[in-house]
């Protein structure tokens, strides 16, 4: 298992920087909306929303990666992986706050 | 010619492995599009798939031989999102008064099979599912990155064949640079080694010169002292010779005196003085002193024959 896991990092590390800054956040953010929508059951959320915040997980996660690569001494590839995720459950949980705020607020909409 | 062609029918087989990959990455889009609103699995499963299938798709594109690792994954979730179908469809059958207001022979778009009715049916009631923009977003998506993949391999060839005319380039330069300093160090050792030998040669000279100066003193020694020796040896000789001769000459040789008073030498003009009479010796004594008649001085002085003897 360990020597799969040397070979797979080296297979990793051998890809081009663009792919891995491109493809990590992008598995991340699957993984996490995939991961978030089983967990939340058939009507958590319209497949439409799911979509949209796997897209802006997946920008964030792409952003933000190369910004925290510097702090954390770890490969490209888990960096934008866990920010993919990251950026994923971030914009998850901005909109529902948001949300939120907006239908509980006095003058909002279904709140006369 | 050969390495082009190879490398030609290697780019060949990649445009058409991405080509294969991409076509395939559309039409499951557009069947995922179609079939994510039946249920949260079709489109949670769907989206892993053909997420997958877009990570297969750009590795396929730009990193080509790691695909064999990612075509695993694309079709494991093509293979998952399959067996859900079937699940779900075994699960939740479509009824048979859903399908019995379907034409099946009016069915041409799709397989005749129950999913394949029931899209059909949907299409009807929903004409917006197989929504002629979709498939023309798909197409250009389609052509779009075909040209751009192909656009993509042709500048990464250029590049790659600059890189490799460069390396060669360099690599050329080492060589003569190498080469260079080969042969600048042979050229060194050997003006050393002349240089050297050519000391050796000056030094063998100089020491046969001088063994041949000391010789050539040697001689030159010899030879001044023998000459000293010859010298003083004819110096006392000659002193010897000279002395014999200086005896020789004061006992032998003796330098007749004028037996008498020189005339005196007649200054003036033999016309206007009277001559002197000579006392002209008698004439029995004439031949014994070699004078004669015919002198013409009339007189047996030396000085009156030749006024310049004693000067």
């Amino acid at each position: 298992m360990n020597e799969f896991l040397q070979e797979l990092a080296t297979a990793l590390n051998g890809f081009p920087p663009i792919l891995i800054v491109l493809l990590a956040p992008f598995c991340g953010s699957l993984a996490a909306c995939i991961v978030v929508g089983i967990a939340g059951g058939p009507d958590a959320d319209s497949p439409g929303k799911i979509a949209g915040q796997f897209v802006v997980g997946w920008l964030a996660g792409a952003f933000g990666g190369p910004l925290l690569a510097p702090i954390f001494n770890a490969p490209a590839y888990t960096i934008g992986f866990v920010a993919g995720a990251s950026g994923y459950w971030g914009i998850k949980v901005y909109l529902k706050k948001k949300q939120d705020e907006i239908l509980n607020k006095p003058g909002g909409p279904g709140n006369p | 010619m050969i390495m082009t062609m190879k490398l030609f029918v290697a780019e060949l087989w990649h445009f058409a492995a991405v080509f294969v990959v991409l076509l395939f990455f559309v039409a499951f889009y557009i069947r995922w599009m179609q079939s994510y609103r039946i249920s949260h699995g079709h489109f949670l499963i769907g989206m892993g798939a053909v997420g997958s299938t877009f990570v297969a798709l750009l590795v396929a594109m730009f990193a080509f031989s790691y695909l064999v690792v990612f075509l695993i994954l694309c079709l494991l979730g093509a293979g998952i999102w399959l067996i859900y179908n079937d699940w779900y469809f075994y699960r939740f059958p479509i009824g048979r008064e859903v399908l019995a207001s379907v034409d099946v022979h009016r069915a041409t778009l799709g397989a005749n099979t129950r999913l394949g009715r029931y899209l059909r049916r949907r299409q009807e009631s929903q004409p917006a599912i197989f929504n002629s923009l979709v498939w023309l977003i798909g197409a250009c998506l389609l052509v779009v990155s075909l040209f751009g993949f192909g656009f993509y391999r042709v500048v990464t060839a250029i590049a790659v064949g600059e890189k490799r005319a460069v390396a060669a380039q360099k690599a050329a330069t080492a060589e003569v640079k190498q080469e260079v300093v080969q042969v600048r160090s042979e050229l060194t050792q050997t003006f050393q080694e002349a240089t050297d030998s050519l000391k050796a040669g000056q030094q063998a000279i100089v020491e046969s010169t001088q063994t041949v100066n000391r010789e050539t003193a040697k001689l030159a020694a010899t030879v001044a002292r023998e000459t000293k020796t010859a010298n003083s040896r004819l110096e006392r000789k000659l002193d010897r010779t000279n002395a014999n001769v200086e005896r020789a000459r004061k006992s032998a040789i003796i330098i007749p005196a004028p037996v008498r008073s020189s005339p005196p030498i007649n200054l003036l003009s033999p016309d206007r003085v009277k001559p002197v009479p000579v006392d002209v010796p008698q004439r029995r004594n004439r031949h014994k002193v070699g004078y004669t008649e015919a002198d013409p001085c009339d007189c047996d002085s030396l000085l009156a024959r030749n006024p310049y003897l004693y000067q």
